[in-house]
């Protein structure tokens, strides 16, 4: 679509003008179509088309003028016809790519927001909101370039104007989500102190002016600062979700090593030990306490402290130890998948298309992890571990005792689904030779794969059973793969999709925002190249990354460093992404695939084609 | 329908032509230079990239040095101005001819008159420029960005890699400006929320050192707590010499000016002489601060470090009497430790101090002892090039010994882990805790 050596409309119209006269391109008449927009009528098929003129005919030129308008005022209706305009938009296509694709990004965008918007957003949700319209209304960003943001204030603006039936209920929640300052810090103040070491004064003005990311991190500072009180205000805590819950956390489990040590189970040196340590220090002993004694507590509390303390040292796998566990969870896990609908897709991969590789390995956090640079699927040993203190297993008996390994294997099987569909993802991606960015449709593909894996396990093998419903209670891993697999079960695919992209992972961007967001930046710096000398092009170029190392990047990335990206590599990307074809097809198969594995699920059998679907 | 094909096409090659003309008219760069970046400016940079960067022009011949400098000023450092005056301290001196130093940052301010807090969009790179404004950034945006992640390892890469592409130079020294917390991580970015885990550091050091070719000659930390074992280690085959502090830095950071003005005096040093000129520099600035520290070390020693500290554990766990005394809290809690001063016992800890400590309970002459002062002597001679003289019980390298509770979370990720006896040696010293 971009030709570096082109300088626009009128230079690619003459071209295409000029290889007319010359006969190398002939008229495309499977174009005809395209001439009925002729106002003369029987004089249809004598009008020359795009192609040929270079020009949009007259009634697309004047169609082209009007989404023009609508979509730089932010009207969604215009940009969703605009989306289904294939004839204008192939034409464009043609007659200056460029408009097209940064039309596209624009239309794209604001469809997008409007699907966002007309979920089902209630209180609970509000945090979620908050981090979906984030990503979306950022500083630089096609929404805020036709002044839906980045001032947050501008969505309800725009609400106002193009969806004025938008329920009251709803406009609320979305006050929230976009931390209006009287919401967030009420209407009796105009000016805020945060202790930001040293203290900065934030204005009911100033706060205006801010996007919703940097209105994120004062709140946040003000939220850190209270935590570091005795009394942190509950209010506030409420703007962040992870935060909440693990204060919540914590009371909880202040409370439990209370009721342990008020308990008389515990001996008076045992107490002087605990005395005057932090939380964290006592529930580590209280765990050591426990080990291999009587102390006559509830197994409810035992397991609540176990699972919440860090590992004693005889419980952690070392690296020599995680690396045979890998290897020997390879097999394991694969006994698990068998016997399932969607282990059948696993392992059907895995013969065809890629190893399976498990590597166990800290993962900062998260449960599991695909590397596509290795190809290994990374299993937390931090979540291994925690389920090994919940039984009493060490990193000794576990190297021992094939009956242990096969727990782990049965416990962390369905983070192996789950990144599998990564790695299904990722070299789809590479065979196509295409920009694949993580987006929400991502997620809704992995988690769809983990869910009925866990549905059906569950329900065909006891021993999976009852490793989940006894850890459920103090693993977050455990409770949220019941959590994903019961609602995938019950809601059906499409609901589970909102629900994957509400609750799950609103922090990530959709397929459609994510190409909208990555379209327009690069668009937008084509654009900028194109009038560049064809010697100062090249002087970015020299020093700019390369194909495989634009493909690695994240969107955002993307997004945010399209000045260091070779030229070439910028055409590529928004090809791949002026057409979302490909991907909604993937994504399509995969959802279409699942429904029938749930189908098959909720009828008991199994469904006739058990090959996977194509890649 | 032929006739108009005729006009039609006549009027776009008469198009093409205006279109060819126009482009013969050479492109006007916009040279922006950086607004005053002060803790109190109400001109923080405009969010939006100028339309065009300043490049350089095309690769001339190779300088000595180029000196790369990431600030991470998106917290409360940049609100309180160190790193605009860090800027305005390498500004004093510029770059050269042989010596080129680039700067990217993104930094909070505040505004003068309210204290109002204000945030920059974006990160911009500049070309330090020698100035004689001692309070004013002039030099110029060689590069913004959208970017504003300056939290981001990735970030990171990209804008050493770019600059080692635009500035070939002989030499490269990278400095990582920013809150440091030893094992947990460098870089964080109050906005993004995000940090640099010690091994996206690794990884990330390691793909500058690929894009580069060799090692990069220096990599410094203007930033608490970052010269440990652990972290130097997971660096050792991507940079030659590693400059960072066991201890907490002062505000103020490195004295920039006072590093540079002898590098482009004399631009054809070596990476260990200016590894010591950057430390010596750092000693003399803070030389009435009883608590800094700095020192420099050559990687290439890392590999015998190891080999001794395994050799010292095996003698340690091989006899009784040593382990007793190397585990007992009296002993790791009189290792100096750093942070330095407060009432709570840290978890990192000067090594030599440790072994000093140890050794002087250990009769002489035991394999214990011998494979102790082996290790001392080893750190002290080889691996350890300059340190500064403040802190008499700082030797110039930490390590990570627990209180308690063994970090496998973050412990385990580290390659010094995986290579060496420590976390075994550790472990079993928290074993004894429990019992």
């Amino acid at each position: 679509m971009f030709s570096p050596s082109s300088a626009g409309k009128s230079t690619m119209a003459a071209i295409m003008a000029g290889l007319l006269l010359c006969g190398i391109l002939a008229p495309d008449l499977s174009r005809a179509d395209t001439v009925t927009d002729s106002p003369v009528p029987g004089l249809q098929n004598s009008l020359p088309t795009s192609e040929e003129t270079g020009f949009l005919p007259t009634k697309q030129d004047s169609r082209l003028t009007a989404y023009e308008a609508a979509i730089s005022s932010g009207d969604p209706v215009a940009a969703n016809n605009f989306l289904k305009d294939t004839d204008l938009i192939n034409a464009l296509a043609v007659t200056d790519p460029q408009k097209e694709a940064s039309l596209k990004a624009t239309a794209e965008a604001l469809k997008d927001l409007k699907e966002l918007l007309a979920m089902n957003w209630d209180d609970a949700k509000t945090n979620s909101l908050n981090k979906a319209l984030t990503i979306r209304m950022d500083a630089v960003s096609p929404l805020s370039k036709v002044g839906v943001g980045p001032e947050p204030e501008k969505l309800l603006s725009w609400l106002a104007k193009y969806q004025p039936q938008y329920p009251k209920d709803k406009t609320e929640i979305l006050k929230k989500a976009i931390r209006k300052w009287e919401v967030v810090f009420g209407t009796t103040t105009d000016t805020i102190s945060v202790q930001w070491n040293p203290t900065v004064n934030v204005t009911k003005t100033e706060w205006r002016t801010l996007t919703l990311k940097e209105r994120n991190a004062v709140i946040t500072k003000i939220i850190d600062n209270e935590l570091r009180t005795s009394d942190p205000d509950p209010k506030l805590l409420g703007y962040d979700d992870a935060k909440l819950a693990e204060v919540k956390k914590q009371i909880s489990l202040a409370k439990a090593v209370e009721k342990t040590m008020n308990s008389g189970a515990l001996t008076p040196e045992q107490l002087a030990k605990l005395s005057g340590k932090s939380l964290s220090d006592k529930v580590y002993l209280l765990g050591n306490f426990f080990d291999g004694s009587n102390i006559s507590v509830s197994p409810e509390l035992k397991a609540q402290i176990s699972a919440a303390r860090s590992s004693r040292p005889k419980e952690v796998l070392p690296s020599q130890q995680r690396e045979i566990l890998g290897t020997m969870l390879n097999t394991a896990v694969s006994k698990e998948l068998a016997g399932t609908q969607a282990g059948k897709k696993v392992l059907a991969f895995y013969s065809k298309e890629a190893k399976l590789d498990i590597a166990v390995r800290p993962c900062d956090g998260t449960y599991s992890r695909y590397d596509s640079a290795s190809g290994k699927i990374l299993l937390d040993s931090e979540t291994i571990q925690q389920y090994m203190r919940m039984k009493g297993y060490t990193a000794d008996s576990l190297m021992k005792s094939k009956e242990q390994v096969a727990e782990i294997a049965k416990y962390m099987a369905p983070a192996v689904a789950y990144e599998s569909a990564h790695q299904m993802q990722d070299i789809w991606g590479k065979k196509q030779g295409i920009y694949n960015p993580r987006a929400q449709e991502s997620e809704i593909e992995a988690m769809s794969l983990e869910g009925i894996y866990t549905a059906e396990k569950i329900r065909k093998d006891p021993a999976s059973k009852e490793i989940f419903a006894t850890s459920r209670d103090f693993s977050s891993y455990a409770s949220k793969n019941i959590a994903v697999s019961t609602k995938y079960e019950k809601s059906g695919s499409k609901a589970f999709a909102t629900a994957v992209r509400q609750l799950y992972c609103p922090g990530l961007p959709s397929l459609s925002a994510t190409a909208a967001q990555t379209l327009d930046a690069v668009t937008g710096e084509l654009n900028r190249r194109a009038a560049l000398t064809d010697v100062e092009r090249a002087s970015i170029d020299s020093t700019s990354r390369n194909m495989t190392e634009a493909m690695e990047m994240s969107s955002a990335e993307l997004s945010g460093s399209v000045g260091e990206i070779q030229t070439s590599v910028l055409a590529k990307i928004q090809r791949d992404l002026s057409s979302l074809d490909a991907y909604k097809n993937r994504y399509g198969a995969a959802d279409k695939e699942g429904r029938k594995a749930l189908k098959s699920l909720e009828t008991g059998m199994a469904p006739k084609s058990g090959a996977p679907p194509a890649l | 329908m032929k006739r108009n094909i005729l006009v039609l096409a006549v009027a776009a090659l008469a198009a093409l032509m205006v279109n060819i003309k126009a482009q013969d008219i050479s492109f006007e760069r916009l040279s922006a230079g950086v607004a005053e970046i002060r803790a109190d400016s109400s001109n923080i940079a405009d969010p939006t990239p100028a339309a065009a960067e300043i490049y350089a022009k095309a690769p001339t011949a190779q300088r000595e040095w180029l000196i790369l400098i990431f600030i991470d000023g998106v917290n409360n450092l940049g609100i309180a101005g160190y790193a605009d005056k860090n800027i305005n301290a390498m500004e004093k001196v510029g770059s050269t001819d042989q010596v080129a130093v680039v700067t990217e940052f993104g930094i909070l301010g505040t505004d003068a008159s309210s204290n109002n807090i204000k945030f920059q969009r974006g990160s911009k790179t500049i070309l330090i420029k020698k100035d004689n404004l001692p309070d004013t950034v002039t030099s110029p945006v060689i590069y913004p960005s959208n970017d504003t992640d300056m939290g981001s390892a990735a970030h990171f890469v990209r804008f050493a890699q770019r600059n080692i592409r635009q500035f070939p130079a002989k030499k490269v020294a990278i400095i990582l400006w920013n809150h440091g917390g030893g094992r947990a991580g460098i870089a964080w970015d109050d906005v993004s929320g995000n940090h640099m885990e010690v091994d996206q550091l690794g990884q990330a050091m390691s793909q500058i050192q690929r894009a580069l070719g060799h090692k990069v000659d220096i990599f410094a930390t203007d930033a608490c707590l970052m010269q440990m074992a652990e972290v130097t280690y997971e660096l050792k085959d991507s940079v030659s010499v590693i400059v960072g502090s066991e201890e907490v830095i002062p505000g103020d950071g490195y004295p920039y000016d006072k590093i540079l003005e002898p590098l482009v005096a004399d631009p054809g040093i070596s990476d260990e002489a200016l590894g010591k000129i950057i430390v010596d520099a750092y000693g003399a600035h803070y030389r009435a601060d009883r608590t800094a520290t700095l020192s420099a070390l050559r990687t290439s020693a890392l590999p015998e470090f190891l080999n001794l500290l395994n050799e010292w554990e095996q003698a340690i766990a091989a006899d009784a009497e040593a382990f007793k005394t190397a585990s007992a809290e009296s002993t790791v809690n009189s290792i100096y430790d750093f942070p330095h001063g407060s009432k709570n016992r840290h978890d990192s800890k000067d090594l030599y101090d440790y072994l000093s400590n140890l050794g002087r309970s250990l009769p002489d002459g035991t394999a214990a002892a011998t494979a102790g002062l082996a290790l001392q002597k080893h750190i002290a001679n080889d691996l350890i090039i300059r340190k500064t003289a403040m802190v008499p019980k700082a030797h110039g390298l930490a390590i990570y010994i627990p209180n308690l509770q063994y970090d496998s979370a973050n412990y385990e990720k580290f390659a010094f882990v995986a290579d060496s006896l420590w976390d075994e040696f550790i472990k079993l010293m928290m074993e004894e805790r429990l019992k």
